[in-house]
């Protein structure tokens, strides 16, 4: 019998979607270790640190809500609901919206955490909506500082060992408020390539391992158990330094065959998008351009050009595009010459690490070193001119995928997840 | 304080939600905004692409109303391309409306929720479900008797009593239960109520007129959602009897049957976490979950074990989502199935048809 969600609502960046693995209605099983594999680097434990590696961020986003929780959460569909605030109420004396804070919650050395009052109060000077998605977003988080300096946060695991950028251990909270999650403990080995995941996953060195999305298909068809993600990661071309003009960007825009890499690189795994944001979240990527016009972008570069091109060229999934890319570059007069060091336009993943587009866009902005653009009217104002400002040129988003041992199953948010020992290995 | 707190509560989560309107207002607003953007002398001529769930006729139905609502009446008209996408995100359905110019195009949106149209599986065959109750908090067990009714959930003990043929509130005990995956059993007698949840086991007076006399121990583990009666099964998620075996749903995941001695005999896989007996139709048969068709609902089926092998006796029914209870209920058994589209828990009463 599947469990009972005592939280029912779900994280606001996971969204995964279980591709294999369900079965009849079983009970989770509590116990026992997750032993997983991520490419990303997570340098920092403080959520209010936004890493400037792509790769961080996004992981950073994904598991750190296990650790450290915010006052409000958001929904499946990215709607605010209570979550270590149980109510919210306005004082128009003091101006204020007064956050509830959840009784009886534990921080990870078993202090309780209250808040003085057992309220918070935000000042109303903006309106409620932003100051809900405020508070939902990681920067938010409750991180209490111990005396020893370590993070204290209130989430169902706490961290048991922490090597910066190699290895994370999670151990779970027995007295979290929501109720112990399923799981013991989980060991993350944190910057292992692609390739080094493949071969632990094969000696049953590790429980889940990220698959490039152009692979999805490839362990569905050996009958492996595996988790795909909504498209929740970018692939785009990014400038730096501003030597590249307004023309030339348009021009290498419309001058990529994404059709043909999507179809043939990509394994048609994900979408060709022109915008920053995928359509699940937002509905309207439509609206932005992602057509090779080949006249168009010639005449946009009446003489031949030659720009540095920077891509990892360790990253399996970025290294076939970037050639591709060069190939139609050239095609309408730009040559993209492959840069080791500093580049005028790089190719790179950006993560989309929130359901709500305004979050989205924030830690986006943060990545692309660029001013928050003035306040718009909607996300879609916003998103337009983040391109606008950065030149960012997004190309596609990408599911994210994992595959997973036999015996892990409800591979959505850590405290969810359970470890079936009677599955065979 | 409380009351002042919900209320306030309620406001904010009405104000959030106004942003999700219905298609009506979603075109109201839409065309409201769409006309802000045009000129006195324009009018709009709109075409449509649907790229979301909605249904093609619901479509052309926007398509029309947006029409009307941006209909006006002007001498010489100047006609606007208007393109009106339909499409969706994760929060619900989007109207695009793209005003097309020689130099510009302007784009208006409006956002809406599309109303729910999913409902209950009913039985098709053999047995028969009947909704008894549905609440937002999780059920963990449900006791029906003929004028009231019992409902423990992961708040505590309610009794409800039938009035005028309604069901109302008459009184409740606290009981909270912080376990991911809760559980809860009660059991009755003409006095009192036992309460079994993770770790603890509480009596209370059958009208719940003193406060709970709680124990430690109980059927459920503290923490966990397996129950341990500190006998030979060990830990386990669900036990019945049948035909002097013991079937016993263990934490590997797969159901075992032992002999009197308890011996092992059998193992197999198929079941859920949960069945019940039910006790009709000249036998004791017994109801156990299953996955159902999509991911996100189970259904439950009626079995006998022949040659302590499980062999299916009745249609699966399908239930409006995962099954989280399922318990032995009279000559019956009561489920309760978290309702994915609603968030709600209903508590079903199976029985089983014997003319069929």
């Amino acid at each position: 019998m599947r469990r009972t969600a005592l939280r029912s609502i779900a994280a606001a960046n996971a969204v995964l979607a279980l591709a294999a693995g369900l079965e009849a209605a079983r009970r989770p099983r509590y116990g026992g270790e997750l032993r997983v594999e991520v490419r990303a680097a997570i340098t920092s434990l403080d959520p209010a640190v936004v890493p400037e590696d792509p790769a961080a961020l996004g992981a950073q986003r994904q598991w750190m809500p296990s650790v450290f929780e915010t006052l409000v959460s958001l929904d499946d569909h990215g709607r605010p609901q209570p979550w270590l605030a149980t109510s919210w109420t306005h004082d128009t004396t003091r101006k204020a919206w007064i956050f509830q804070a959840r009784k009886n919650v534990k921080l990870h050395d078993g202090s309780t955490w209250s808040p003085p009052g057992g309220a918070i109060a935000v000042p109303d000077d903006r309106p409620i909506e932003q100051i809900l998605r405020e508070l939902a977003g990681a920067r938010s988080a409750v991180v209490v500082k111990a005396e020893d300096g370590s993070l204290l946060g209130t989430g169902p695991f706490r961290i048991a060992r922490w090597e910066a950028g190699k290895l994370a251990m999670l151990a779970a909270h027995d007295q979290y408020w929501g109720g112990r999650p399923f799981l013991d403990s989980i060991r993350i080995q944190m910057g292992r390539s692609l390739t080094d995941q493949a071969s632990d996953f094969q000696i049953g060195k590790t429980d889940a391992v990220e698959i490039a999305a152009r692979d999805l298909r490839a362990p569905k068809q050996r009958g492996t158990a595996m988790a795909s993600s909504q498209p929740t990661e970018m692939v785009a071309l990014t400038f730096d330094g501003g030597r590249v003009t307004a023309p030339t960007r348009q021009a290498l825009a419309l001058s990529i065959d994404r059709t043909a890499i999507f179809n043939v690189l990509l394994q048609k795994q994900g979408e060709i998008s022109g915008a920053l944001l995928p359509r699940w979240l937002t509905g309207y990527s439509f609206l932005f351009p992602a057509e090779r016009d080949l006249v168009k972008a010639k005449q946009l570069v009446p003489a031949p050009q030659a720009l540095t091109f920077g891509y990892d060229r360790q990253d399996a999934v970025i290294r076939p595009i970037a050639e591709r890319i060069a190939v139609n570059a050239s095609e309408s007069g730009i040559t993209l010459r492959p840069s080791a060091g500093g580049a005028d336009v790089r190719l790179v993943r950006l993560p989309v690490t929130a359901s709500d587009p305004w979050l989205a866009l924030q830690d986006l902005t943060a990545l692309l070193k660029v001013a928050p653009p003035a306040p718009a009217a909607n996300s879609y104002e916003a998103e337009k001119a983040l391109i606008d400002s950065s030149g960012v040129i997004p190309l596609f988003h990408l599911p994210r995928g994992w595959m997973l041992s036999s015996k892990v199953r409800n591979w959505s948010r850590f405290e969810e997840v359970w470890l079936d020992g009677g599955a065979a290995q | 304080m409380i009351r002042a707190v919900a209320r306030g509560f309620l406001l904010v989560m009405i104000a959030v939600a106004a942003r999700a309107d219905t298609l009506d207002e979603a075109i109201t607003a839409l065309a409201k905004r769409v006309s802000a953007r045009l000129e006195a002398s324009e009018t709009a001529r709109i075409t449509l692409r649907n790229i979301s769930s909605l249904p093609a006729a619901e479509a052309a139905k926007t398509q029309t109303a947006l029409t009307r609502a941006l209909q006006r009446r002007v001498r010489n008209p100047v006609s606007v391309d208007v393109t009106l996408t339909i499409s969706e995100n994760v929060r619900g359905f989007l109207l695009v409306a793209e005003i097309h110019r020689e130099h510009e195009t302007v784009v208006e949106m409006a956002e809406f929720q599309a109303a729910s149209s999913v409902a209950p599986a009913r039985a098709p065959f053999a047995i028969e479900s009947k909704l008894l109750w549905e609440q937002e908090t999780p059920i963990l067990d449900v006791e029906l008797f003929s004028d009231s009714m019992l409902v423990l959930d992961t708040a505590g003990l309610v009794r409800y009593e039938r009035r005028e043929g309604k069901w109302e509130r008459a009184a409740a005990v606290e009981l909270p239960v912080v376990v991911r995956d809760p559980r809860g059993r009660l059991e009755t007698n003409a006095d009192a109520i036992t309460t079994h949840q993770p770790g603890t086991a509480c009596t209370v007076p059958m009208k719940l007129t003193a406060p709970p006399q709680c124990d430690d121990g109980g059927r459920f583990k503290a923490a966990r959602n397996t129950q341990d009666l500190h006998d030979w099964r060990g830990e386990f998620f669900t036990s019945a009897e049948l035909g002097g075996d013991t079937l016993v749903a263990d934490v590997d995941g797969r159901i075992h049957i032992y002999d009197a001695a308890h011996a092992p005999q059998a193992v197999f896989d198929g079941w859920g976490s949960d069945f019940a007996v039910i006790t009709a139709c000249g036998g004791r048969h017994i109801a156990a979950a299953a996955a159902g068709d999509t991911a996100s609902s189970d259904s439950i089926a009626l079995y006998d074990v022949a040659n302590r092998a499980p062999v299916r006796i009745s249609e699966p029914i399908g239930l409006s989502g995962p099954v989280t209870a399922l318990w032995p209920a009279g000559d019956g058994a009561t489920a309760v199935a978290r309702n994915l589209s609603t968030g709600k828990y209903a508590a079903y009463s199976l029985t089983l048809d014997c003319s069929r």
